[in-house]
């Protein structure tokens, strides 16, 4: 947990009056301590993405409103995709096997895990 | 490492404008935030970074043209992308969700998939969600904190501390509220985001309070004692002589206590107020008063 200043130090290229601007604009949620504003290593990250956006794909506050939506959309549902695909790992293989036999051919586009390689149809 | 123009893509002698259009160009398709599931994305983005922090700088590429440093010579120190933290248990609170349905067609499908399969012995543990709920509360109650108690769409009732001098916005995490885990894994935590309702006449600014405070003629040009509310309950105060629309007072300690930094202070700004009616005997005094003492306050106020 870093606090305001300590945080505005270390990321190089952000001022106090940024961080208060994000804040006010919901980019940024700072954890509460007693008292003080906490950021956890998370809104420190969060700051630097927003910097980058702003400084270096030179990107204006209502595209940025707008990509921090979908980001977060992406990132929560890859967060719920996670749980999901690690509990299929943790499942028997002949369950694996079922799960990867229902799933091949319906999923359109993204990344091939490979599967356990016996997701083939057995025939009936 | 890689020649820095040839990794942004521009000739030798291409203008800095061209040189940072390259750069902006590179760094939307690469950044590692904008790609979570490209785990080649982060090397690129540095590799590029890289270059443009040699060649977009008017000095480095000066040097690096002249040969007095490599390309190597500008590598950033190791550093922590958002997505690193995204989709670990700290990024929840950035998760768009609406409501508290977001999701509710997943968790079917998941209760359904995991509901009643631990006697089967094939256990998979897993942490409850985080859930995200709005919280709107008064100005005074985020000011002075307050307990609340709020029902929850499935009937659980949650008691929810709002810590005095609550900013708006300010979410706070109640651990272990979220939803359960499965098959006995850890609870998820509850994130409360407080939306603080504006008050008729108190500001807020940093810890301080600001308010407006109407007075009337006589008390404006005589002094005087008034009764003025703080955020916690009235005090009474001194109205100086001649005391002017837009004079400040200021009621030290009065504001948002805060243990770290000291209570803030409560500002008053006087409006001087005229009566309702301007009766005659006011009328004549003025006719009588004002050719004596004629003076320009929007000279004052440099309006001219």
């Amino acid at each position: 947990m870093l606090t305001r200043s300590q945080l505005v130090a270390s990321v190089e290229g952000v001022s106090g009056e940024r961080l208060t601007y994000w804040i006010e604009m919901g980019f940024i949620v700072p954890e509460r301590g007693e008292g003080e504003q906490q950021f956890a290593d998370i809104d420190i990250a969060r700051v630097r993405l927003l910097h980058d956006l702003e400084a270096d794909l030179d990107l204006d506050t209502d595209s940025i409103a707008l990509l921090l939506s979908l980001l977060d959309q992406v990132y929560a549902l890859r967060s719920r995709m996670r749980v999901m695909t690690e509990a299929i790992a943790r499942q028997p293989p002949e369950v694996r096997e079922a799960i990867c036999a229902l799933l091949s051919g319906r999923l359109g586009g993204g990344e091939d895990k490979g599967g356990a390689g016996g997701g083939e149809d057995k025939g009936s | 490492m890689q020649d820095p123009y040839k990794m942004l893509g521009v000739k030798k002698d291409a203008p800095a404008d061209d040189i940072r259009k390259a750069y902006r160009k590179l760094a939307k398709k690469l950044h590692p935030d904008l790609n979570p599931g490209d785990k080649e994305a982060e090397s690129r983005f540095k590799d590029v970074q890289a270059a443009y922090a040699i060649v977009g700088d008017e000095e480095k590429r000066g040097k690096f043209d002249r040969g007095e440093i490599d390309a190597s010579g500008a590598e950033r120190p190791e550093r922590q992308f958002y997505r690193d933290y995204a989709e670990g248990p700290q990024g929840a609170k950035y998760y768009r969700q609406e409501g508290f349905g977001g999701f509710e067609d997943l968790d079917d499908v998941m209760s359904q998939i995991f509901g009643g399969r631990g006697a089967h012995g094939a256990k998979f543990r897993a942490r409850g969600a985080d859930v995200s709920y709005v919280l709107p509360v008064e100005f005074l109650e985020a000011a002075r904190g307050a307990k609340k108690t709020v029902t929850l769409p499935d009937g659980k009732s949650l008691a929810i501390t709002i810590p005095e001098g609550t900013h708006d916005g300010e979410m706070l995490r109640l651990k272990g509220q979220g939803q359960p885990g499965y098959e006995g894994g850890e609870q998820g935590d509850a994130y409360v985001e407080v939306r603080v309702r504006p008050h008729a006449f108190f500001h807020r600014k940093d810890n301080n309070i600001h308010m407006d405070l109407p007075v009337s003629l006589p008390e404006a040009v005589l002094g005087g004692k008034v009764t003025v509310p703080t955020i916690s309950g009235s005090v009474a105060m001194t109205i100086p002589k001649g005391a002017n629309t837009g004079m400040t007072l200021r009621l030290k300690g009065k504001g948002i206590k805060d243990s770290k930094m000291g209570p803030g202070d409560q500002y008053v700004t006087l409006k001087v107020t005229l009566p309702d009616e301007i009766d005659d005997a006011l009328a004549e005094f003025i006719k009588g008063w004002a050719p004596d003492h004629a003076y320009d306050p929007r000279q004052a106020a440099g309006v001219k």
